[in-house]
């Protein structure tokens, strides 16, 4: 991603310029939908909820700060955000639960789909691919499912304990095999 | 409060992850604030939990996904109007309107000094002077007044609180039991002035509202003013 360009491209929105705003949505208006559509099982929520990830960025531009990553970070950020909120309402929650199941199954088969992104992305869903499916599962519950870690521990059919130590081996495995090639975010 | 450094330590990585109720939650963030240890905890797993954003592929958009943006961000730059080729005419309008409206309702701010569309203002002014038009009061003392104009008219109102954080106001038209959108606008400064350019012929009741953001195909918030 070219932070040069995004960062002028936000200068431009500051200056209430509507051409930066569709360009921006050419640029990451897919992987926005993306995350939406990851929560959301639902097409025109997760449309939605794509669309007022950039309306919220037209009226703050400020809230993206480049110091603290990249502009993508943050719109997939904010999408994430918008779309858990949704999911915490317990009739999209309904919705969303049986693609979130086949998700947590998906999540083990990457890498071939995504040949043109070589970037973070590739890599994330890689490490993704070798946590256990138990660790795998129940981070894919709590950060893309916006459930808490009781909840996961319910849906799981496990002991809280055992909810919490999944989130935590899973995290501390994720970053051994993220390594030191991580951009230091 | 009173878990201990252990019990809470255990918490921190559903913390990163958003996954704690909003009890524990609160708990782990002020012991991570005071707590060397568990902050060096929650910075190190919070950088890993970020970068699971990049786990999601991306999805084609939707034919009809810009279009569907832009007419949410547009409609509050440009109140009641979409055009915009006329937003510069619509903006020096609508502030002529704002000062004209001041004067009216009394609210002691000086009438801003016009170079054009003079007449116009002044057939304005002079309608409001007469109390020509429709006027609308609402429960905390607002008060607003549609007047019309060739093909259109003009709406004003003072004493407008900002509408809530992701909401806007909306002016609807009553035609014969028919409810329609004649725009969107937020109240800055409490004052607006809006140009309606559809017809008010037979229209026999006007309200505002208070709607999410980008409005509403039909009233559904708090009614604020109304005729």
């Amino acid at each position: 991603m070219d932070r040069s360009e995004d960062n002028q491209l936000v200068a431009r929105l500051l200056e209430r310029d509507e051409g930066a705003l569709k360009e921006l949505i050419d640029l990451h208006g897919p992987m926005v939908l993306g995350m939406a559509r990851r929560i959301l099982a639902e097409r025109s929520l997760a449309e939605e909820v794509a669309q007022d990830t950039f309306v919220a960025l037209w009226r703050r531009p400020g809230a993206f700060d480049p110091a603290r990553g990249s502009l993508r970070t943050f719109l997939l950020g904010v999408a994430r955000n918008k779309a858990i909120d949704l999911v915490r309402r317990e009739e999209a929650r309904r919705r969303a639960h049986e693609g979130l199941q086949q998700q947590a199954e998906v999540g083990a088969s990457v890498g071939a789909s995504a040949s043109e992104r070589v970037d973070e992305g590739l890599e994330l869903r890689r490490a993704l691919a070798q946590l256990s499916d138990v660790q795998r599962e129940a981070l894919i519950l709590a950060y893309f499912g916006g459930r808490t870690y009781r909840e996961v521990a319910d849906e799981l059919g496990i002991p809280e304990g055992t909810a919490k130590t999944r989130l935590r081996d899973g995290l501390i495995r994720l970053r051994e095999l993220l390594g030191g090639s991580r951009e230091s975010r | 409060m009173d878990r201990t450094h252990d019990e809470l330590k255990e918490l921190v990585p559903a913390y990163v992850l958003g996954a704690l109720p909003p009890d524990e939650e609160a708990a782990v963030r002020a012991h991570v604030a005071a707590c060397d240890d568990c902050l060096a905890e929650a910075e190190g797993l919070g950088e890993v939990a970020a970068t699971l954003v990049h786990a999601v592929e991306p999805a084609d958009l939707p034919s009809g996904f810009t279009e569907a943006v832009m007419a949410k961000v547009i409609p509050e730059q440009v109140p009641a109007r979409a055009s915009q080729p006329r937003r510069r005419i619509a903006a020096w309008r609508m502030a002529a309107w704002v000062g004209a409206a001041a004067l009216v309702l009394g609210l002691g701010v000086g009438l801003i000094d016009a170079r054009r569309d003079l007449a116009e203002r002044e057939r304005l002014l002079a309608a409001l002077v007469r109390g020509e038009g429709m006027e609308l009061s609402g429960s905390s003392g607002a008060r607003a007044r549609m007047v019309p104009a060739d093909g259109g008219g003009w709406f004003v109102a003072a004493g407008l609180e900002r509408p809530p954080e992701g909401h806007v106001y909306q002016l609807w038209l009553v035609n014969d039991g028919r409810t329609t959108s004649a725009g969107t606008f937020e109240a800055v400064g409490g004052v607006v002035g809006l140009e309606i350019d559809q017809p008010l012929e037979g229209v026999d009741g006007v309200a505002v509202t208070i709607e999410p953001d980008g409005g509403s195909e039909q009233p559904t918030g708090a009614r604020v003013l109304s005729s």
